[in-house]
């Protein structure tokens, strides 16, 4: 008898045995498909039209494979430009009907977006990402890109930075709006993104010589164009090792949680008004997304756990245990995705 | 969340779910559970406390010497400062491996060692420091407030080596004592963990868990950074001053150094080799350490010159390798035979 297949809510890609999967999971995270992967990827992303996800190869990665939401099967695979390695992020079309990643050349690691047909796996165009080394990409607005350019050429050297957040129009690639940090933070790498609602931006970043300083590592760019950073509260600073690993806002883009897997904890901030509202002690925690309700999000750690943690504003965080997997030897990799219903191409 | 909108899924429903899709199975089995708490006793006690003790006692000896010196500030021995710095940056070097618990609090590995540094960082806080008269009375608790860099080794390397540097006595007492004092507190920290069996951590496992993956960054640290950026890809890419200590012509010296204490920490008595129940995956280790000892030998004592040089660029490329394969085994072949399970995200950023 054939099982009866459904929909996943949320898409990981994961270690297991000493291989690596990608793994489509039902609301409560129990796991619905897992689907081998030849190498290492990191993000994987849903679109619930067009029935599809999309496995996306861990920077330096070869490949971005486009696969069937209900069964994992892959249908396509995009290989990245000549010369040049995919960074590990890509977001659909709003129609599903294109993906766009970014990829940095091998030598420089100057950055491009690769646009790619999703039913055929062709590559369509590209044009500069305006940036060095780009990662994680989202959707601002229609249209508009937003992408982070983590600007590392070396990541063993802590001086080669040139970070940016820049936003492109994704029709003509033309530049709408750059942002570099001042001289005193020159040190931060911009990485990971979540949109607010309300066209805000929330960055996450990676301080490559955390040492010398307590600098900020989640900001948010608001539609106007200014930039703020949310409080890391001084005791916890110094545990975190200058390292955000992902980033995600509430369906309801009143909450952002950040995660810290090298200080294995999530923190959790209140949108209206910059406040920590508190964290989570989860150890190697690092995939984040939002759970179906307000005030909720989905954590995931390297040592196989998940957890459902809500926002309460009187007694702080809670965190609910869902299906451990530690048993099957799963490792959870660095980030969790959750497959909005209809369109998935915002976010 | 009172309520039972989130009810907690039970365990064999998640594994009856994995079993149907293939999931379960792929996972290697330890022989048996082991007593990871006696185990973490023992490696307190016998690895890490003594490593500290050197610790303390050479920073206590370079302290004198600095005192001694900052007796005579126009005619300071500096060839005996010298020998105190290589003898506790030595000490250091075996000592670097231990960063879960006591070293990692209150930033203490930062402020012993600052390392790698971000381009001329010490030496622009050094010359503002030296620059400020009333520093010349700078206490060790003022020092350790001031940033990292000029906290430790690397700022009293740059006294003692950089020639046009004058020695300024004041600035070694206050440093030396600074790193007597953060070696004193962590090996006291040690010495009262070292009967606990899940010391600074949740549980026993995770102890256990904590001080491989420690093991693991420093062989990354070794062979990434202490050796990988220095050489570059290809001669034009050689990085000869991102070379750890070059100064002081230490840079292969402290791979050694390190090696050795990571083999010490593995094979040595109390080490992790007692909870790999395989006789063949422990010869196999330590032939890969014994291979890569062998390798920085080979490499000789001067880094800078070794990656410069054409004809001698292969020693460093063989160490290199030899470290690497060294780092593959510990990481894939070892932590499920002695059943814990590293971090996956912890250790490696998002991409390299």
């Amino acid at each position: 008898m054939a099982p009866e297949l459904s929909t996943p809510a949320y898409l990981a890609c994961c270690g297991v045995g000493g291989g690596f999967a990608a793994i489509g999971l039902d609301g409560d995270g129990r796991p619905l498909w897992h689907q081998t992967q030849p190498a290492r990827a990191h993000d994987i992303i849903g679109h619930a039209d067009l029935g599809i996800c999309a496995v996306v190869a861990r920077k330096p990665g070869t490949y971005v494979a486009v696969c069937d939401l209900v069964t994992g099967k892959t249908q396509v695979t995009c290989k990245a430009v000549s010369g040049h390695h995919f960074d590990g992020h890509g977001v659909f079309s709003l129609d599903g009907r294109e993906i766009f990643a970014t990829q940095s050349a091998d030598r420089t690691q100057d950055g491009l977006i690769a646009v790619y047909d999703t039913r055929s796996g062709a590559l369509l165009r590209t044009f500069p990402s305006q940036g060095t080394e780009p990662h994680e990409l989202i959707w601002s607005e229609p249209g508009i890109l937003a992408i982070a350019h983590g600007g590392i050429v070396n990541r063993n050297d802590p001086d080669a930075i040139d970070s940016s957040l820049v936003l492109l129009e994704a029709e003509s690639g033309e530049v709408l709006r750059r942002w570099v940090l001042d001289d005193d933070w020159e040190t931060l790498s911009i990485r990971h993104l979540a949109g607010l609602t309300d066209g805000g931006i929330v960055f996450a970043m990676q301080d490559q010589d955390a040492a010398t300083d307590r600098r900020p590592l989640v900001g948010i760019a608001t539609a106007s164009g200014a930039l703020s950073f949310l409080p890391i509260p001084p005791e916890l600073q110094p545990r975190l090792d200058g390292y955000i690993g992902s980033v995600a806002a509430d369906t309801a883009g009143r909450v952002v949680a950040a995660t810290a897997p090298r200080g294995g904890v999530a923190m959790f901030w209140s949108v209206d008004d910059g406040r920590f509202i508190g964290r989570v002690d989860l150890p190697d925690v690092c995939g984040v997304a939002p759970g179906a309700k307000p005030g909720t999000m989905r954590l995931t750690s390297g040592h196989g756990r998940q957890l459902l943690a809500a926002v309460d504003s009187r007694n702080g965080i809670s965190g609910l245990e869902l299906a451990e997997m530690t048993e099957a030897g799963i490792q959870w990799d660095n980030h969790l995705a959750r497959v909005a219903p209809g369109a998935g191409g915002l976010g | 969340m009172t309520d039972n909108q989130f009810d907690k899924i039970s365990r064999r429903q998640t594994l009856a779910t994995m079993l149907a899709i293939g999931m379960v199975g792929r996972m290697a089995h330890p022989a048996a559970a082991a007593d990871f708490g006696a185990f973490n006793t023992g490696y307190a006690k016998a690895i890490v406390v003594p490593a500290l003790a050197s610790l303390q006692a050479a920073a206590d000896q370079f302290h004198d010497l600095a005192q001694r010196a900052g007796g005579n500030p126009d005619a300071p021995d500096i060839e005996a400062l010298r020998a105190g710095f290589n003898d506790l940056a030595d000490a250091w070097a075996a000592a670097q491996l231990f960063r879960f618990g006591p070293l990692a609090d209150a930033q203490r590995a930062e402020r012993f060692s600052y390392w790698p540094e971000r381009r001329n960082i010490i030496d622009k806080q050094l010359s503002s420091l030296l620059a400020g008269g009333e520093a010349k009375t700078m206490s060790p608790q003022r020092l350790g407030e001031a940033s990292v860099a000029v906290q430790g080794l690397p700022a009293l390397e740059r006294l003692l080596y950089t020639d046009n540097l004058r020695h300024e006595a004041w600035l070694s007492v206050a440093i030396a004592a600074n790193l007597q004092s953060i070696a004193t507190e962590a090996a006291a920290a040690w010495r009262e963990a070292a009967v606990n069996p899940a010391p600074f951590a949740a549980s026993p496992v995770e102890a256990t868990t904590q001080f491989y993956t420690n093991l693991l960054t420093l062989l990354q640290i070794v062979a990434e950074q202490k050796i990988g950026v220095p050489l570059g890809s290809e001669l034009a890419a050689a990085k000869p001053k991102a070379a750890e200590q070059w100064r002081s012509g230490r840079s292969l010296r402290n791979i050694r150094l390190n090696l050795a204490a990571a083999q010490a920490a593995f094979l040595d008595e109390g080490g992790f080799a007692a909870l790999v129940a395989s006789d063949e995956l422990n010869g196999a280790v330590a032939a890969a350490f014994a291979e890569a000892i062998a390798a920085a030998d080979r490499a000789g004592e001067d880094l800078v010159a070794d990656v410069s040089d054409p004809a001698r660029r292969s020693l460093v490329t063989e160490l290199l390798v030899r470290v690497n394969h060294l780092r593959d085994m510990l990481r894939q072949d070892v932590p499920p035979v002695i059943g814990i399970t590293l971090g996956f995200n912890e250790l490696d950023g998002d991409g390299s």
